[in-house]
Protein backbone atom coordinates (compact mmCIF):
# COMPACT_ATOMS: atom_id res chain seq x y z
CA UNK A 1 0.00 0.00 0.00
CA UNK A 2 1.40 3.64 -0.50
CA UNK A 3 -0.41 5.24 1.39
CA UNK A 4 1.25 5.90 4.54
CA UNK A 5 0.47 6.70 8.08
CA UNK A 6 0.59 10.40 7.85
CA UNK A 7 -2.16 10.47 5.27
CA UNK A 8 -4.06 8.35 8.18
CA UNK A 9 -3.47 10.56 10.89
CA UNK A 10 -3.88 13.89 8.60
CA UNK A 11 -7.90 12.30 8.15
CA UNK A 12 -8.08 11.26 11.81
CA UNK A 13 -6.92 14.75 13.27
CA UNK A 14 -9.35 16.53 11.02
CA UNK A 15 -12.18 13.96 12.06
CA UNK A 16 -11.00 14.74 15.21
CA UNK A 17 -11.41 18.52 15.08
CA UNK A 18 -14.55 17.96 13.43
CA UNK A 19 -16.15 16.76 16.38
CA UNK A 20 -14.69 19.04 17.96
CA UNK A 21 -16.20 21.65 16.53
CA UNK A 22 -19.63 20.05 16.54
CA UNK A 23 -19.31 19.04 20.85
CA UNK A 24 -18.42 22.53 21.32
CA UNK A 25 -20.52 24.37 19.26
CA UNK A 26 -24.29 22.42 18.93
CA UNK A 27 -26.38 22.09 22.16
CA UNK A 28 -28.86 19.52 21.43
CA UNK A 29 -27.82 16.31 23.34
CA UNK A 30 -28.00 14.24 20.46
CA UNK A 31 -25.74 16.39 18.27
CA UNK A 32 -23.24 16.24 21.17
CA UNK A 33 -23.45 12.76 21.36
CA UNK A 34 -23.32 12.22 17.58
CA UNK A 35 -19.68 14.71 17.67
CA UNK A 36 -18.57 12.75 20.84
CA UNK A 37 -19.22 9.29 18.36
CA UNK A 38 -16.68 11.32 15.87
CA UNK A 39 -14.07 11.68 18.02
CA UNK A 40 -14.53 8.31 19.27
CA UNK A 41 -14.15 7.02 15.47
CA UNK A 42 -10.96 9.39 14.74
CA UNK A 43 -9.33 8.04 17.98
CA UNK A 44 -9.57 3.99 16.99
CA UNK A 45 -8.28 5.49 13.38
CA UNK A 46 -5.15 6.89 15.00
CA UNK A 47 -4.63 3.48 17.03
CA UNK A 48 -5.56 1.13 14.26
CA UNK A 49 -3.02 3.15 11.94
CA UNK A 50 0.01 3.27 14.58
CA UNK A 51 -1.05 -0.91 15.04
CA UNK A 52 -0.76 -1.16 11.22
CA UNK A 53 2.37 1.02 10.32
CA UNK A 54 4.71 0.48 13.43
CA UNK A 55 3.22 -2.83 15.28
CA UNK A 56 1.79 -4.63 12.83
CA UNK A 57 2.56 -8.22 14.40
CA UNK A 58 1.48 -7.24 17.47
CA UNK A 59 -2.04 -8.70 18.18
CA UNK A 60 -2.74 -6.68 21.29
CA UNK A 61 -2.60 -3.35 19.01
CA UNK A 62 -5.27 -5.17 17.10
CA UNK A 63 -7.50 -5.74 20.02
CA UNK A 64 -7.20 -2.51 21.74
CA UNK A 65 -9.72 -0.73 19.31
CA UNK A 66 -12.04 -3.43 19.73
CA UNK A 67 -12.18 -2.10 23.84
CA UNK A 68 -12.17 1.65 22.35
CA UNK A 69 -15.22 0.96 20.31
CA UNK A 70 -17.43 -1.06 23.10
CA UNK A 71 -16.47 1.74 25.56
CA UNK A 72 -17.54 4.59 22.68
CA UNK A 73 -20.74 2.67 22.27
CA UNK A 74 -21.43 2.73 26.07
CA UNK A 75 -20.90 6.02 26.35
CA UNK A 76 -23.31 6.53 24.01
CA UNK A 77 -25.87 3.78 25.49
CA UNK A 78 -25.66 5.86 28.26
CA UNK A 79 -26.40 9.40 26.55
CA UNK A 80 -29.02 8.06 24.67
CA UNK A 81 -30.49 6.57 27.99
CA UNK A 82 -30.14 10.05 29.79
CA UNK A 83 -31.48 12.16 27.06
CA UNK A 84 -34.86 9.49 27.44
CA UNK A 85 -35.17 10.16 30.87
CA UNK A 86 -35.01 13.72 30.64
CA UNK A 87 -37.45 13.56 27.98
CA UNK A 88 -39.17 11.73 30.07
CA UNK A 89 -39.45 13.64 32.79
CA UNK A 90 -39.59 17.06 31.40
CA UNK A 91 -43.17 15.71 30.44
CA UNK A 92 -44.36 14.61 33.42
CA UNK A 93 -43.09 18.16 34.92
CA UNK A 94 -45.13 19.75 31.82
CA UNK A 95 -48.14 17.53 32.54
CA UNK A 96 -48.36 18.77 36.27
CA UNK A 97 -48.03 22.19 35.42
CA UNK A 98 -50.79 24.90 35.81
CA UNK A 99 -53.15 24.74 32.82
CA UNK A 100 -56.36 22.69 31.36
CA UNK A 101 -55.99 18.79 31.77
CA UNK A 102 -54.08 17.32 29.27
CA UNK A 103 -52.62 20.24 27.65
CA UNK A 104 -48.72 19.37 28.74
CA UNK A 105 -49.42 16.02 27.15
CA UNK A 106 -47.61 15.21 23.85
CA UNK B 1 -1.34 5.31 -8.53
CA UNK B 2 -2.48 2.44 -6.64
CA UNK B 3 -6.19 1.08 -6.24
CA UNK B 4 -5.66 1.81 -2.53
CA UNK B 5 -4.59 5.43 -3.03
CA UNK B 6 -7.77 5.58 -4.94
CA UNK B 7 -9.55 3.73 -2.78
CA UNK B 8 -8.26 5.69 0.38
CA UNK B 9 -9.47 8.89 -1.13
CA UNK B 10 -12.82 8.05 -1.94
CA UNK B 11 -13.60 6.28 1.75
CA UNK B 12 -11.57 9.82 3.14
CA UNK B 13 -13.71 12.23 1.50
CA UNK B 14 -16.98 10.41 1.93
CA UNK B 15 -15.77 10.30 5.42
CA UNK B 16 -15.00 13.63 5.71
CA UNK B 17 -18.33 14.35 3.38
CA UNK B 18 -20.18 12.66 6.17
CA UNK B 19 -18.73 14.50 9.20
CA UNK B 20 -19.31 17.58 7.75
CA UNK B 21 -22.87 16.70 6.76
CA UNK B 22 -23.28 15.84 10.82
CA UNK B 23 -22.43 19.39 11.33
CA UNK B 24 -24.04 20.91 8.80
CA UNK B 25 -27.69 19.49 8.64
CA UNK B 26 -30.95 21.05 10.25
CA UNK B 27 -32.60 17.56 10.77
CA UNK B 28 -31.66 15.43 13.65
CA UNK B 29 -32.27 12.61 11.49
CA UNK B 30 -30.37 13.66 8.42
CA UNK B 31 -27.54 14.22 11.13
CA UNK B 32 -27.91 9.92 11.90
CA UNK B 33 -27.91 9.22 8.49
CA UNK B 34 -24.42 11.05 8.00
CA UNK B 35 -23.23 9.56 10.85
CA UNK B 36 -23.88 6.85 9.69
CA UNK B 37 -22.51 6.98 6.35
CA UNK B 38 -19.27 8.13 7.40
CA UNK B 39 -19.13 5.49 9.92
CA UNK B 40 -19.21 2.76 6.84
CA UNK B 41 -16.67 4.88 4.93
CA UNK B 42 -13.85 4.62 8.31
CA UNK B 43 -14.76 0.95 8.03
CA UNK B 44 -13.71 0.79 4.71
CA UNK B 45 -10.86 2.78 5.85
CA UNK B 46 -9.98 -0.17 8.74
CA UNK B 47 -10.18 -3.16 5.68
CA UNK B 48 -7.39 -0.67 4.03
CA UNK B 49 -5.77 -0.68 7.23
CA UNK B 50 -5.98 -5.07 7.10
CA UNK B 51 -8.23 -4.50 10.15
CA UNK B 52 -11.07 -6.58 8.98
CA UNK B 53 -12.70 -7.77 11.86
CA UNK B 54 -12.49 -3.84 13.67
CA UNK B 55 -14.73 -2.79 10.17
CA UNK B 56 -16.87 -5.29 10.60
CA UNK B 57 -17.53 -4.44 14.46
CA UNK B 58 -17.66 -0.44 13.43
CA UNK B 59 -20.49 -1.59 10.92
CA UNK B 60 -22.68 -3.67 13.60
CA UNK B 61 -22.04 -1.29 16.20
CA UNK B 62 -21.76 1.86 15.07
CA UNK B 63 -24.26 1.72 11.76
CA UNK B 64 -26.47 -0.55 13.18
CA UNK B 65 -26.71 -0.29 16.98
CA UNK B 66 -25.65 3.21 17.62
CA UNK B 67 -27.73 4.81 14.57
CA UNK B 68 -31.01 2.67 15.64
CA UNK B 69 -30.67 3.54 19.10
CA UNK B 70 -30.16 7.40 17.78
CA UNK B 71 -32.84 7.08 15.43
CA UNK B 72 -35.51 5.64 18.13
CA UNK B 73 -34.28 7.96 20.46
CA UNK B 74 -35.33 11.06 18.62
CA UNK B 75 -38.61 9.15 17.32
CA UNK B 76 -39.23 8.38 21.29
CA UNK B 77 -38.32 12.06 22.71
CA UNK B 78 -39.64 14.12 19.68
CA UNK B 79 -43.05 16.06 20.39
CA UNK B 80 -45.92 16.21 18.64
CA UNK B 81 -46.19 18.71 16.36
CA UNK B 82 -42.67 20.08 17.20
CA UNK B 83 -39.96 20.13 14.15
CA UNK B 84 -37.05 17.71 14.70
CA UNK B 85 -35.02 20.20 12.48
CA UNK B 86 -33.51 23.29 14.56
CA UNK B 87 -32.11 26.24 13.57
CA UNK B 88 -28.19 25.60 12.18
CA UNK B 89 -26.06 26.68 15.36
CA UNK B 90 -22.50 27.86 15.41
CA UNK B 91 -20.11 29.47 17.47
CA UNK B 92 -16.77 31.35 16.57
CA UNK B 93 -14.90 30.44 19.37
CA UNK B 94 -15.55 26.29 18.87
CA UNK B 95 -14.28 27.34 14.80
CA UNK B 96 -11.22 28.73 16.37
CA UNK B 97 -10.54 25.73 18.57
CA UNK B 98 -11.22 23.23 16.11
CA UNK B 99 -9.11 25.20 13.65
CA UNK B 100 -6.36 25.45 15.85
CA UNK B 101 -6.07 22.02 16.86
CA UNK B 102 -5.99 20.55 13.23
CA UNK B 103 -3.72 23.13 12.00
CA UNK B 104 -1.73 22.01 15.32
CA UNK B 105 -1.66 18.35 14.51
CA UNK B 106 -1.56 18.67 10.61
CA UNK B 107 1.97 20.85 11.92
CA UNK B 108 2.91 17.99 14.17
CA UNK B 109 2.05 15.00 11.78
CA UNK B 110 3.86 16.51 8.66
CA UNK B 111 6.72 17.29 10.44
CA UNK B 112 7.21 14.10 12.31
CA UNK B 113 9.47 10.50 10.79
CA UNK B 114 6.92 7.91 10.74
CA UNK B 115 8.74 4.77 10.42
CA UNK B 116 6.75 2.06 9.08
CA UNK B 117 7.09 -1.94 9.46
CA UNK B 118 4.77 -3.18 6.22
CA UNK B 119 6.78 -6.05 5.80
CA UNK B 120 5.45 -8.00 9.00
CA UNK B 121 2.56 -9.83 8.29
CA UNK B 122 -0.64 -8.80 9.96
CA UNK B 123 -2.41 -11.06 12.39
CA UNK B 124 -5.17 -13.35 11.09
CA UNK B 125 -9.00 -13.27 13.14
CA UNK B 126 -8.16 -16.90 14.21
CA UNK B 127 -5.00 -15.26 16.04
CA UNK B 128 -6.82 -13.04 17.41
CA UNK B 129 -9.69 -14.77 19.10
CA UNK B 130 -6.57 -17.07 20.48
CA UNK B 131 -4.83 -14.25 22.08
CA UNK B 132 -7.96 -12.57 23.31
CA UNK B 133 -8.30 -16.33 25.30
CA UNK B 134 -4.71 -17.18 26.00
CA UNK B 135 -3.42 -13.84 27.35
CA UNK B 136 -4.42 -13.28 30.90
CA UNK B 137 -4.96 -9.25 30.49
CA UNK B 138 -6.68 -9.38 27.33
CA UNK B 139 -8.89 -12.05 29.42
CA UNK B 140 -9.76 -9.73 32.21
CA UNK B 141 -9.98 -6.87 30.17
CA UNK B 142 -12.83 -8.45 28.20
CA UNK B 143 -14.34 -9.55 31.42
CA UNK B 144 -13.96 -5.89 32.82
CA UNK B 145 -15.91 -4.89 29.99
CA UNK B 146 -18.15 -6.88 30.21
CA UNK B 147 -19.20 -6.17 33.41
CA UNK B 148 -19.73 -3.09 32.50
CA UNK B 149 -21.69 -3.69 29.61
CA UNK B 150 -24.20 -5.32 32.06
CA UNK B 151 -23.98 -2.33 34.71
CA UNK B 152 -24.45 0.58 31.60
CA UNK B 153 -27.74 -1.06 30.82
CA UNK B 154 -28.98 -1.40 33.80
CA UNK B 155 -28.36 1.91 34.44
CA UNK B 156 -29.67 2.70 30.95
CA UNK B 157 -33.18 1.24 31.77
CA UNK B 158 -33.07 3.09 35.16
CA UNK B 159 -32.30 6.05 34.14
CA UNK B 160 -34.60 6.02 30.42
CA UNK B 161 -37.74 4.76 32.77
CA UNK B 162 -36.85 8.31 34.61
CA UNK B 163 -34.19 7.41 37.96
CA UNK B 164 -37.10 6.80 40.15
CA UNK B 165 -38.22 3.75 39.10
CA UNK B 166 -41.38 4.34 38.31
Amino acid sequence: MSVGPGAFLALAAVLFAAGLYGAVARRGPLAVLMSLQMMAIAVNLNIVTFTRFVTPAEQAGKLLPVFSLTVAVLHLGLGVALVSGASRRARSVQRGSAGPAGAGER
Amino acid sequence: MYASDLAFAVLALAALGGAAGVLLSRSTVHAVLWSLESSVAVAGLYVLLSAEFLALAVVILWGGAASLALLVTIAVTARHGEPVSRPREGSLRAAVLAVAFAALMLARIAGADLATAETAVAPRMRDLGEALFAEPALMAASGALSLMLLLVMIAGVWWSRGGDGR
